[in-house]
């Protein structure tokens, strides 16, 4: 079978195979979206905090991503050209969608009304009102500062493989992962004083 | 490179600069021993994951294989509409061209510049 066939092939080796194929296969497409699909809703779902909307952006990633696959030069892995896609995808996505009149997609209020005084529910209100303020800072750091967290503190990578990863120095990773936590922390304290 | 200082932070020190409440300058400088610190930077890397936030950093879920697969089934059906999209695009204009280059073709073999009235005038 020619998918078994696939799945033995590099990333780069699949993006080749699309790029020769084109319309005509899609199945190397799809064998990268099998490898990649965890990683990159992961990334939409840190920046929503709502599974729709995570699964909404991953497919209208990947379809980017299919459409731009030509302008893949291999000059990074797919793998960090992919999730610094899904990082601006995101970023640029919610704040579009925060310039527009907002409308909040869980009512955790009501459903507090209705059940006065359950526990679980109160701490899973508190701890969604805190993921959200976390998405809401994620969205406003830049991007590469996004990228440091994204590959530090939810992939848990260690410190060597991120320095790898970007081409700096061991040295130059730690610090700059502690930099990044930092403004995550001042920017998620704004959001939390500024109401 | 510098050498590591022998005096580390105490964990006091570390879980206020994991919580943000130093100046920029003192968390500079811890910032720049932890860069050279195995045992300060450990240290640092589990207080910050006990936090609320790098709790709920790590917290992030998994996509489950229900959505996988949808999103797979979508996404096929997307990318086959635009296959066939542009393919019909693709084929319009290249009837478009050869029928085109068909009907110049007498007049580019007669003349060696034909002048050719370029589209019809807008109302
Ligand atoms: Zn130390």
């Amino acid at each position: 079978m020619s998918q078994l066939g696939l799945s033995d092939l590099s990333d780069t080796q699949l993006v080749r195979l699309c790029q020769d194929r084109g319309a005509k296969d899609e199945r190397p497409f799809q064998e990268l979206f099998h490898r990649y699909q965890t990683l990159v809703w992961r990334v939409c779902f840190s920046f929503t905090n709502n599974p729709q909307d995570a699964e909404d952006l991953t497919q209208e990633l990947f379809f980017k991503v299919y459409r731009s696959l030509h302008t893949f030069e291999g000059r990074s892995s797919f793998k960090t050209w992919i999730y610094r896609i899904a990082i601006n995808t995101c970023q640029n996505e919610i704040r579009k969608r925060n310039s527009r009149p907002q409308q909040s997609d869980y009512d955790f209020n009501t459903l507090a009304e209705v059940l006065p005084g359950t526990a679980t529910l109160e701490t899973e209100w508190q701890q969604n009102q805190q993921r959200q303020q976390l998405a809401a800072a994620l969205v406003s750091l830049p991007a590469e500062v996004a990228e440091m967290l994204y590959l530090k503190d939810i992939e848990q990578r260690p410190y060597l493989e991120i320095a790898a990863m970007l081409e700096i120095s061991v040295s130059a990773a730690k610090m700059r992962a502690q930099r990044a936590r930092l403004a995550l922390r001042a920017a998620y304290d704004h959001r939390e004083g500024g109401g | 490179m510098t050498t590591a200082s022998t005096t580390h932070f105490s964990r006091d020190l570390l879980e206020r600069y994991v919580s943000g409440q130093l100046s920029e300058t003192e968390s500079e400088s811890i910032t720049s021993h932890l860069a050279e610190c195995e045992a300060c930077l450990s240290l640092t890397d589990q207080l910050w994951t006990r936090q609320p936030i790098g709790e709920a950093l790590l917290d992030n879920p998994d996509l489950d294989t229900d959505t996988a697969s949808r999103l797979e089934r979508k996404l096929v059906a997307r990318i086959h509409r635009s296959n066939l999209g542009s393919a019909v695009t693709r084929l319009g204009t290249q009837g478009f061209l050869s029928v085109a280059f068909g009907l110049l073709r007498p007049f580019m073999a007669a003349k060696p510049t034909p002048h050719v009235e370029k589209g019809t005038k807008d109302d």
